[in-house]
């Protein structure tokens, strides 16, 4: 273990693998759920992060991003030599969040490699990682909302004055259902939009 | 070389899509495309593979090369060899993971060409020249 956690300096994804193989070794794999919990607090992730604090989040865990055009076909991709960690999303997302759910996923699949490589893999041979990047996206968004709705409902119970208050409780409580929705419903929303871009294209 | 029906129903399950929607994208009768992946009709015409083409989100030409109104350029060929190549060596180098979110399970050759790209400029290794 010694040697492993060795290489964490320059490896922040084999230190929280490695700490998350601690956790849980008596009860390997852990959930998604918690899975994505915990990733979600380690990586300080929020449910809305501009494009460059994404990047520098991203930096933050020794791992550079980048917005490129990508193939039409392609949302997001990464890749690992060494030390050096890429992610690379696509410029051309139009689906609001899409960005964050492609970086979450892209993260899943960095994750299993590395637990791959210290001989914990939490998949059979029989898993779709593909899927299970989905739902690790779609399960740590969710988790963005219910870490940050007890600040905004701090934040409203402040307000003073009662109706304002009471429309702020409302405003937060459906803020947070939509975001629920949104984190669930992504992946039909971005099949969606990218059917309709291809009818265009067709039409045209 | 694969036959022209096969080729056609193989890319219209890579883009997950039914008869009838191509029918709706490209007006061209369900029946048809049925029968024309069965082998029971010739390639269409030209204008037809036009439409197609749009619908499955290829190239115009890459139909028109599959159904034999065109010979494929020497070297498109080549380049494409070439990109097949080097994806084949990346895929296969336990140095280097990576992983892709796709709209869809096929990866095109312009996502192979960026993979290699991408793994040139990790690892430092030339493997396209001039593709």
């Amino acid at each position: 273990m010694k040697l492993l956690t060795d290489g964490t300096k320059n490896n922040p994804l084999l230190g929280f693998c490695l700490a998350v193989i601690s956790r849980h070794a008596g009860n390997w794999p852990p959930t998604e759920e918690v899975l994505a919990k915990e990733f979600v607090s380690w990586l300080g992730v929020k449910s809305f992060l501009t494009r460059d604090a994404m990047r520098e989040l991203c930096l933050s865990k020794g791992t550079n991003l980048s917005f490129v055009p990508l193939p039409l076909n392609l949302r997001g991709f990464n890749c690992s030599f060494k030390d050096k960690k890429e992610i690379v999303i696509a410029e051309h997302e139009n689906v609001p969040f899409a960005d964050l759910h492609t970086l979450l996923h892209e993260f899943r699949e960095m994750l299993e490699c590395v637990f791959v490589e210290v001989g914990c893999a939490t998949l059979t041979p029989e898993d779709s990682l593909e899927e299970t990047a989905e739902k690790f996206a779609m399960l740590a968004r969710m988790e963005t909302g219910v870490r940050e709705m007890p600040a905004y409902l701090e934040m409203v119970g402040h307000i003073e004055t009662n109706w304002p208050r009471y429309f702020g409780y409302a405003f937060v409580v459906v803020f947070f259902v939509a975001h629920m929705f949104s984190c669930v419903f992504l992946p039909q929303f971005e099949e969606m939009m990218s059917e309709a871009r291809r009818q265009r294209y067709v039409r045209t | 070389m694969e036959n022209f029906g096969n080729y056609m129903r193989r890319l219209r399950k890579s883009k997950g899509l039914t008869l009838k929607q191509v029918e709706n994208q490209a007006k061209v009768s369900n029946a048809y495309i049925s029968q024309i992946e069965r082998g029971l009709r010739n390639p269409p015409h030209p204008d037809i593979l036009k439409r197609l083409a749009k619908a499955y989100d290829v190239q115009h030409r890459e139909l028109l090369v599959a159904a034999g109104y065109l010979e494929e350029d020497s070297a498109e060929t080549a380049k494409r060899k070439q990109i097949e190549e080097a994806y084949e060596h990346v895929r296969t180098d336990p140095t280097f993971r990576q992983g892709t979110r796709l709209r869809g399970t096929q990866v095109s050759l312009e996502t192979k060409r960026f993979i290699v790209e991408m793994y040139e400029k990790l690892t430092q290794r030339q493997l396209l020249k001039g593709a």
